[in-house]
């Protein structure tokens, strides 16, 4: 507990196989999983998928209504500037609403790749806490998740445009037939923005 | 001469882009029996040889890349198992002084 309180481990990856004696077993199983996707059209279905247009849709974010500002609308006018004109992802504008299952029926029926949706709410003083969250609804998995908490200054919206462009980096070549770690963005204050990847 | 030297830097450009051979391929297989009849050390040697040559590609193909992210997977977890194998063999040497130390005090 010490070594990893020192070392700033908060995971230890695979404790519960460990624990189990079922480590090797697991991993085995893993890289036989890995193996299967070797197999060259497999890997042309890949690369098909990751050219296909994709469709982006919107679930209604949680919202503090002491809050004046609609950061919904901010990600969603972004993106669309962002994205739109580059003819590459289609995007349904009208935003989600109801029960999560609902939405995720929705998405499906409706072939959509990605949803993004987020909450925000006032913390001590100015300070808020917004976070965003783009996830792929038919393997339902979470593939970015960010996270500001800060006061609303302009350095707030910098770090919002770069994540909107990491999201726009990543997505176009996307595709769920391949392992895609999670990407945790996390900006606290005055610190930069970090980038995690959390693996499953 | 000069169209000479450009069809041999083309021939040696063509043979460099493609990282793994059938060759490769095939020896991959057989690693991976090794790593799962648990012989991890042997495995590892290869896997990191393999590793190299994909590093060591020009241009490696969407299949090495894949290759790559596997034998990195099998390296990581051999890397995993020896180091557990490790901590519980410590761990049960500590156990066994433990053990003596209570049976000389009590």
């Amino acid at each position: 507990m010490i070594i990893s309180k020192r070392n700033n481990i908060d995971k230890v990856p695979y404790s519960k196989y460990i624990v189990n004696s079922t480590l090797e077993e697991v991993l085995k199983q893993k890289l036989r999983q890995k193996m299967d996707l070797l197999a060259p059209q497999f890997l042309d279905k890949i690369e098909k998928d990751k050219k296909r247009k994709k469709k982006l849709g919107f679930y209604s974010f949680t919202k503090d209504p002491t809050i004046d500002f609609d950061f919904q609308t901010i990600i969603i006018d972004n993106l669309l500037n962002l994205l739109e004109p580059k003819k590459i992802i289609n995007i349904q504008q009208r935003v989600m609403e109801g029960k999560w299952e609902n939405v995720i029926e929705e998405t499906k029926e409706k072939n959509i790749d990605f949803i993004i949706t987020g909450s925000y709410k006032k913390e001590v003083g100015e300070i808020i806490s917004f976070n965003l969250v783009i996830i792929d609804p038919l393997i339902n998995k979470t593939l970015i998740e960010a996270k500001i908490i800060m006061p609303l200054t302009k350095e707030f919206f910098y770090s919002l445009d770069r994540i909107i462009a990491i999201i726009e980096k990543n997505l176009l070549n996307y595709s769920r037939l391949e392992e895609f770690n999670t990407i945790m963005l996390t900006k606290k204050g005055d610190e930069r923005l970090k980038t995690r990847n959390k693996r499953g | 001469m000069k169209k000479l030297a450009s069809i041999l830097l083309f021939i040696i450009i063509i043979n460099i882009t493609y990282a793994l051979s059938d060759q490769d391929l095939k020896e991959l297989e057989d690693t991976n029996q090794l790593f799962y009849n648990n012989k991890y050390e042997e495995s590892l040697a290869i896997y990191t040889k393999v590793l190299n040559k994909i590093n060591e590609s020009i241009k490696p193909e969407p299949a090495d890349l894949k290759t790559k992210e596997i034998v990195t997977f099998a390296i990581e977890s051999i890397g995993l198992i020896l180091k557990t194998r490790e901590i519980l063999n410590k761990t049960r040497e500590a156990l066994t002084l433990e053990e003596k130390k209570y049976k000389v005090c009590y």
